[in-house]
């Protein structure tokens, strides 16, 4: 039997080789003791940016094309996500620079780890093939139960990463075992082919309506809503948030819950119209839940970092009613959402670095008031972010949680816009209790903050940038999106 | 065609079967004539020493990984190795699929002298 | 230009104090007042360049402007004032410098903060007066509130915290359902925010009527939303008061008007009984609880809830006269309800008390400070002359006589008129005379900076009272093609033309409209 080596555009790749051969860079470097670390996060940034630019440049030409036998997807779907998951890897190397400091020798598997994961990320949103999708998440993942356990005196880091593993093992599993099923009813592991199988012509098959199926699907939400944290399966989102380096924390709040929902919409957006309507009631289902649940939990926080977790729960809800749409729309709104979410958050993350005094980081509400007029650089930032999660205008959570609404009430889930309209209002209400502990209360002990570390403000200030443009002028990134969402369609 | 799975399910409950059928009747059937040296711990016939629940050094779990990452990797050497010779036949994939393989190889080795570099293989 | 210059020259102040701010505090208060009088003088010639022929919005490519924003979803860069909207931009332009004066000495802390919040605001206000696209609408709406949130909570009293999340949280709740409304109707309108061509049947009417009347209910207060307001008069500084009645209460009634009524006149229709209700339970409520109010901030805050009562009753009267006393009323409550906070204000800062109980006897001490109180307070109660009294009289004359609801309704509201004269002038009373102890005593009269601050306004008080055409004829137009959309109940007198009108037809008239209703109440059993 004559084998064929498949014809590989190694152009298409280039992003996905840039990051592989940064990855290998930054060992080698690691390596030798006399290169500080810091240099090391400067190589990570340099090979983001470059593999940024390679996407965008993708991108800009309209690649639609396929590699490795149908297995790897380069689209603009897959690029948009390349985009999102690279400026949230620059945004978080930026920061970590100066969080991690050059003392600690031990820093280099840090920014090795943060390679791999974007990698996986990357495999995850260009996965054509349940297995490939598969394979991003474990790569993806794995990299971060070491990130989440990456301080090892702090007991709560450990703690981290061992509940991390252990929680994300089990959704790994449920995953795997979804996928089984799945291939077992359709026969391929293809996601176009299996979702082309539960139609003939206008009617839908058998396949649709088949229990192994159905039960597979199942299986996928639950290995999915693990991974994007969605109530219920979110419990372990606050502790590992809590316990993990602040920047660490931020990366997973970021990237992989985006490329949780790349492969989750990649899925369900087209298979959801074919599914039986139950499958949308479910996903509705969830959505108004995760919203719900996270706001309300948020309000009674008093650590900012359990605050942000549960906010960013919450987020994911919003995210879910672009995918409950199921319509173009949703897609290319849930995805614009996921972008600004990741920019914000990650903000939001390196505000509360921002505050560090020299006993270690501000995790208490109550320990920033006063910064408003003590800080103001500080207390801007956090409020234009804080601001921009509750989806004030002109910020560009406002522009994201319209686009999202919009879609729904197209789809004419009223009921789940109105849901996440009044959870905004919710939101607000903790969201600004923060800035509201910044401006309006009187500290209780005059803390000593530590000097803003360089990095961590030129990273605050391109996201606070990003914020307001993407506020301001939508259509820099709206028309992206929607071409993205276009050209699959094709 | 779950249908098709059925000589699996067979197997299954036979082979719980047998297993629980065989233990149960040696259990019930059997002599029992129990002496001090029957009951001790079976060490491969060495005196045993001490207690078997002791800890034991985290170093061992590291080895072991490694052992097992870079052991494992061979076993994609196989597969290669064995249609290596058709794409040989072909005109310049031979060369191709060889550098894959060098290039496979040479991570892995970066991998290993990385491990090597940041102490993984020393003992203390 | 002309109107987006008066709109962003604000946030050009902001800019500018941002980035002076080192200058001290004296320059970023200069600063303030030359942006802000500059966009005042600009405005004006909003009103000299005004077509009164002009029914819709003004077409002067001055003032109408539409660019492409988002094209993606069909949001525009639109704007433009009509009859309506030219009064409340020229309310907000002419408020904001005389709050710039009035908060010259007394912040303490986040001085350029402050007048930064204030200039933000004040774009905040008139984008949401000058939008007339959906998007851009909601905006300005829900931006303008970050200032707002800023003013009430660093700069307001002990419980500005609870106050000022309480004014956020209601004002984001209705805002978040008017979201869900805007994007129903960009969805039904084929895929436009433009206000100026939305038109048709909107499905389910009533819902989408509630989902933007409860946002601008909230904002009014209309009696039950109301009880957001007291806490933020009080906890307010007095600038955050002023703009508060002044200007933001009347984006609800402007919204109403501009939106609900014409959009959705049968949907109107079908729940003006229970809004009128609610109306003339907040006339009543607002002006009894203000009158058992031992503190003088919540008395006028009540007293805000009783006036805009009368607002709301006018604008669903369906009546020409009606609505326009309704829009006048706006402006006659901004500037009368707007100098009693400053005048409760400057009292406050000499006597750092605003408790009834602890005044007395002033008018001896301070006759100008009196005087001044009790033109606002006559203008506030509706002394013919004055403002107030033109606003009023016009609303309850149009909704008696040509109202498209029961007539007890205005008979109840015109109590209110009565019960707003005693409140007022029993305050008045406990205030000013008697005679003053030691503190009392002591009090300096206002000072030249404070007469300036509230001269301007008593200016606008006589002007509207005496002769109230120069302001009711620009408006004439534009009130008529909302009356026009909104009648479901047949022709009355005409705008303006009240003093003429024959009483005896206007009876007959009024019997028709009342079969109509029944008619129409039957139909809809």
């Amino acid at each position: 039997m004559p084998l064929e080596i498949p014809d590989i555009n190694w152009s298409l790749l280039m992003p996905q080789l840039v990051i592989v051969s940064t990855l290998l860079i930054v060992l080698v470097f690691d390596m030798f003791d006399a290169i500080s670390k810091k240099t090391l996060g400067w190589m990570t940034i340099v090979g983001a940016g470059i593999a940024l630019w390679s996407s965008i440049d993708l991108l800009q030409a309209g690649t639609d094309q396929t590699q490795f036998n149908e297995m790897f997807r380069i689209d603009s779907y897959s690029l948009f996500f390349n985009i999102i998951f690279l400026v949230s890897t620059i945004l978080v190397a930026l920061v970590s620079i100066s969080y991690l400091g050059s003392g600690d020798k031990k820093q280099g598997p840090y920014y090795l780890l943060i390679l791999l994961a974007t990698l996986g990320m990357m495999l995850m949103a260009a996965g054509n093939e349940l297995i490939i999708v598969f394979l991003g998440l474990e790569l993806m993942s794995l990299s971060l139960y070491v990130l989440a356990s990456y301080f090892r005196e702090s007991p709560a880091s450990s703690e981290a990463g061992m509940k991390y593993l252990l929680l994300g093992a089990f959704a790994s599993a449920f995953f795997l075992y979804g996928i089984a099923l799945v291939y077992g009813a359709a026969g391929t592991t293809n996601i176009p082919e299996i979702i082309s199988k539960l139609s003939v012509g206008d009617q839908l098959s058998l396949l649709s309506e088949s229990p192994l199926f159905l039960a597979g699907i199942f299986l996928l939400i639950v290995g999915f809503g693990f991974k994007v944290a969605i109530v219920p399966f979110h419990q372990w989102a606050p502790d590992v948030y809590e316990g993990a380096p602040t920047t660490i924390a931020a990366f997973i709040s970021a990237g992989p819950k985006a490329a949780g929902f790349a492969a989750f919409l990649t899925i369900f957006v087209d298979a959801l119209p074919k599914l039986p309507t139950q499958a949308t009631g479910v996903i509705v289902l969830l959505a108004m839940l995760t919203m719900t649940v996270g706001n309300v939990i948020a309000i009674a926080q008093t650590n900012i970092k359990r605050m942000l977790a549960y906010s960013s729960i919450a987020h994911a809800g919003y995210v879910m009613i672009g995918l409950a749409a199921a319509n173009p729309d949703g897609k290319s709104s849930a995805m614009l959402y996921l972008f600004i979410y990741c920019v914000m958050n990650i903000g939001a993350f390196g505000v509360v670095i921002m505050a560090r005094t020299a006993d270690g980081e501000n995790l208490m509400i109550s320990d920033y008031a006063g910064l408003g007029f003590r800080k103001p650089l500080l207390a801007m930032f956090m409020t234009l972010m804080l601001l921009s999660l509750a989806g004030f205008p002109p910020t560009a959570g406002f522009v994201g949680k319209l686009y999202v609404f919009k879609s729904a009430v197209e789809a004419r889930h009223y009921w789940l816009v109105i849901f996440g309209a009044i959870n905004t209002a919710i939101s607000a209400f903790y969201y600004l209790r923060v800035v509201v502990t910044m401006y309006m209360r009187e500290p209780e002990e005059e803390l000593e903050f530590k000097p803003y570390p360089p990095t961590l403000v030129i990273g605050l200030v391109l996201a606070a940038i990003g914020i307001l443009l993407i506020g301001i002028l939508p259509s820099l990134l709206l028309d992206q999106a929607q071409s993205a969402v276009q050209s699959a369609l094709l | 065609m779950l249908i098709d799975y059925l000589p699996i399910v067979f197997l299954g409950v036979f082979a719980v079967l047998f297993a629980a059928v065989n233990l149960s009747l040696t259990h019930l059937l059997g002599p029992k004539k129990p002496t001090r040296v029957k009951l001790s711990v079976y060490e491969s016939g060495v005196q045993p020493v001490g207690d078997a629940r002791q800890r034991f050094s985290i170093r061992f779990d590291l080895i072991a990984m490694l052992f097992i990452i870079f052991d494992i990797e061979v076993v994609f050497l196989y597969p290669w190795a064995v249609v290596f010779k058709t794409f040989a036949e072909n005109e310049g994939s031979g060369l191709f699929i060889l550098i894959e393989m060098l290039v496979f190889i040479g991570i892995l080795l970066l991998g290993y002298i990385y491990a090597w570099r940041k102490g993984g293989l020393t003992w203390d | 230009m002309l109107l987006s210059i008066v709109i962003f020259l604000p946030l050009l102040g902001v800019i500018a104090i941002a980035l002076l701010r080192g200058l001290g505090a004296n320059a970023v208060k200069w600063i303030a007042l030359g942006i802000g009088l500059l966009t005042f003088v600009i405005s004006i010639r909003l009103y000299t360049e005004f077509d009164t022929a002009n029914v819709g919005f003004q077409t002067n490519s001055e003032v109408y402007q539409k660019l492409d924003w988002i094209p993606g979803i069909g949001a525009s860069y639109h704007i433009g004032i009509d009859g309506i909207s030219l009064w409340l931009v020229l309310l907000t332009t002419f408020l904001t410098p005389i709050c710039i004066i009035a908060a010259w000495n007394s912040v303490e802390k986040g001085l350029s903060g402050f007048m930064m919040s204030l200039l933000a605001l004040e774009t905040g206000m008139l984008g949401v007066f000058c939008a007339l696209d959906l998007f851009l609408f909601f905006v300005f709406w829900e931006s303008m509130l970050i200032p707002m949130y800023f003013l009430i909570g660093i700069w307001g009293g002990e419980r500005r915290i609870y106050a000022t999340i309480k004014f956020v949280l209601y004002t984001m709740a209705g805002s978040a359902l008017m979201l869900v409304g805007i994007l129903a109707l960009y969805f039904q309108n084929n895929n436009s925010f433009d206000i100026t061509t939305l038109q048709g049947q909107f499905e389910p009417s009533n819902l989408l009527f509630l989902a933007f009347f409860i946002a601008f209910a909230i904002k009014v207060p209309l009696f039950p939303f109301h009880t957001w307001l007291p806490d933020a008069h009080v906890e307010a500084p007095t600038v955050g008061s002023v703009i508060l009645a002044g200007v933001l209460l009347k984006m609800g009634t402007y919204g109403i008007v501009r939106f609900c009524l014409p959009l959705f006149p049968e949907a109107a229709a079908h729940y003006t009984p229970l809004i009128v209700t609610l109306a003339v339970i907040g006339i009543i409520y607002g002006a009894l609880v203000a009158m058992v109010q031992p503190d003088l901030k919540k008395l006028v805050a009540y007293s805000s809830v009783s006036h805009l009562g009368f607002v709301v009753l006018g604008l669903f009267s369906q009546n020409g006269t009606a609505i326009q006393g309704s829009v006048l009323q706006m402006v006659n409550h901004g500037l009368s309800t707007g100098a009693l906070f400053l005048l409760v204000g400057m009292i406050y800062e000499r006597r750092h008390s605003r408790m009834i109980v602890d005044f007395g006897g002033l008018a001896k001490k301070m006759p100008i400070f009196a005087t001044i109180f009790l033109i606002v307070t006559l203008s506030s109660i509706g002394l013919p002359g004055l403002n107030g009294f033109v606003g009023e009289f016009m609303i309850l004359l149009g909704s008696y006589v040509g109202g498209a609801f029961s007539k007890w309704y205005v008979v109840l509201a015109t109590t209110g008129v009565i019960l707003a004269a005693v409140y007022m002038l029993w305050m008045f009373q406990r205030v000013m005379f008697g005679t003053p102890d030691d503190i009392n005593a002591s009090l300096p009269d206002l000072k030249p900076r404070e007469i300036a601050v509230l001269l301007p306004i008593l200016l606008f008080i006589f002007w509207i009272g005496v002769g109230p055409n120069t302001f009711l004829e620009p408006m004439a137009a534009s009130v008529k093609e909302i009356e026009a959309k909104v009648r479901v109940i047949p022709e009355t007198p005409a705008v303006g033309q009240v003093n003429q009108m024959d009483t005896d037809d206007a009876v007959v008239d009024v019997k028709t409209a009342t079969l109509k209703i029944n008619e129409e109440e039957a139909l809809s059993k």
